[in-house]
């Protein structure tokens, strides 16, 4: 009895050990996405396209490298990063534009400008496990601003969320 | 042992981040701006084609007010105009102006025609949201007549250079 006791607390020992092993491995390697920066823009009488008499500018950028995107903990997955946002106070004549202006190995997709929207959508992705990427630059474009839009703050949220595939 | 996995386990789950954000602010200021075209304006008075009859007035259209608005909604602007302190209309003489709109949105109403004085007087009401453009004949025309009012008091020869200035102001 005592010798079968032995043997079934050993087992259970090592199935928790394995267990938590597993655990503690998976979530190492869980893809995880820092993100840091963001874009404030201010728009005044310097704006305008030409002087008195015209209208503000329509179209603005930020810094190429408004935001920072490090994804780490890629472990042997493949993933993806989706964008949308979340607007506070926001026009609906505005349209938001992100890209990504910075190169990385094997990381495909976001380079041209497109459509931050209130729903995900695919930004960039990499389709080579383990692939950790660091400083992923990125860069906002704005359009839809005219006179016809009332003096404000206008702000929105911009979510990336980072998938294994 | 189940007690300490668990211990192992937990801080390494609440690591795992899987979205972030970054905030986009758009601050829009409001702005005021206008612009004459067309330069300095020359009136002259003439003398009468028939002897007996009064002096000609003058009249010049060939400026423009260009001006750019954006503030609140609900609220609007207006244009005045008035002499420099130390200005004024050649002796016999006073100057009135008018002030045309184009009828777009935003570019607000004539307020009719003034006589200039020292003190300023609105010639455009209503101004709301716009930008009237930048062209040649964009924003509102504006008419300057100069009426001879003492045909006793001219002075010829005299040349009188004023200044007239438009101010674009909040409603209140």
């Amino acid at each position: 009895m005592k010798r079968t006791g032995r043997k079934k607390d050993a087992l259970r020992k090592i199935v928790l050990i394995f267990a938590a092993v597993a655990v503690l491995g998976g979530v190492g390697w869980a893809v995880r996405i820092r993100v840091t920066g963001g874009w404030t823009e201010i728009i005044d009488f310097n704006d305008l396209q030409g002087g008195p008499g015209s209208d503000l500018i329509s179209s603005y950028e930020s810094l190429f490298d408004a935001v920072d995107i490090d994804i780490t903990g890629a472990g042997n997955d493949i993933w993806e990063v989706d964008i949308r946002r979340v607007d506070t106070n926001w026009q609906p004549v505005f349209t938001l534009e992100a890209r990504r202006t910075s190169s990385h190995p094997d990381v495909y997709g976001g380079t041209a400008y497109q459509q931050v929207t209130m729903s995900d959508q695919l930004f960039f992705y990499t389709n080579v496990r383990a692939n950790n990427a660091r400083n992923i630059k990125i860069q906002y474009r704005l359009s839809g601003v005219s006179v016809q839009i009332p003096p404000g703050n206008y702000t929105t949220m911009v979510y990336y969320t980072v998938i294994a595939r | 042992m189940l007690i300490s996995t668990w211990i192992l386990c937990w801080p390494g789950l609440s690591m795992a981040q899987t979205q972030g954000t970054s905030n986009v602010s758009i601050i829009i200021n409001e702005v005021a701006a206008g612009k004459v075209s067309g330069g300095n304006v020359t009136l002259i008075i003439q003398a009468p084609g028939i002897a007996g009859q009064p002096p000609q007035h003058a009249v010049d259209s060939t400026c423009y007010l260009q001006y750019t608005s954006s503030l609140q909604t609900g609220q609007s602007r207006q244009v005045a105009a008035s002499w420099l302190p130390l200005d004024s209309a050649p002796s016999g003489c006073s100057l009135s102006l008018q002030a045309f709109p184009a009828a777009r949105s935003g570019e607000g109403t004539s307020a009719g025609q003034i006589t200039v004085s020292s003190t300023a007087q609105i010639i455009i009401s209503g101004i709301t949201q716009c930008a009237t453009g930048t062209g040649g004949t964009d924003g509102a025309l504006l008419t300057y007549t100069l009426t001879v009012v003492a045909a006793t008091n001219l002075i010829a020869g005299q040349v009188t250079s004023s200044t007239i200035v438009l101010t674009i102001l909040d409603a209140s």
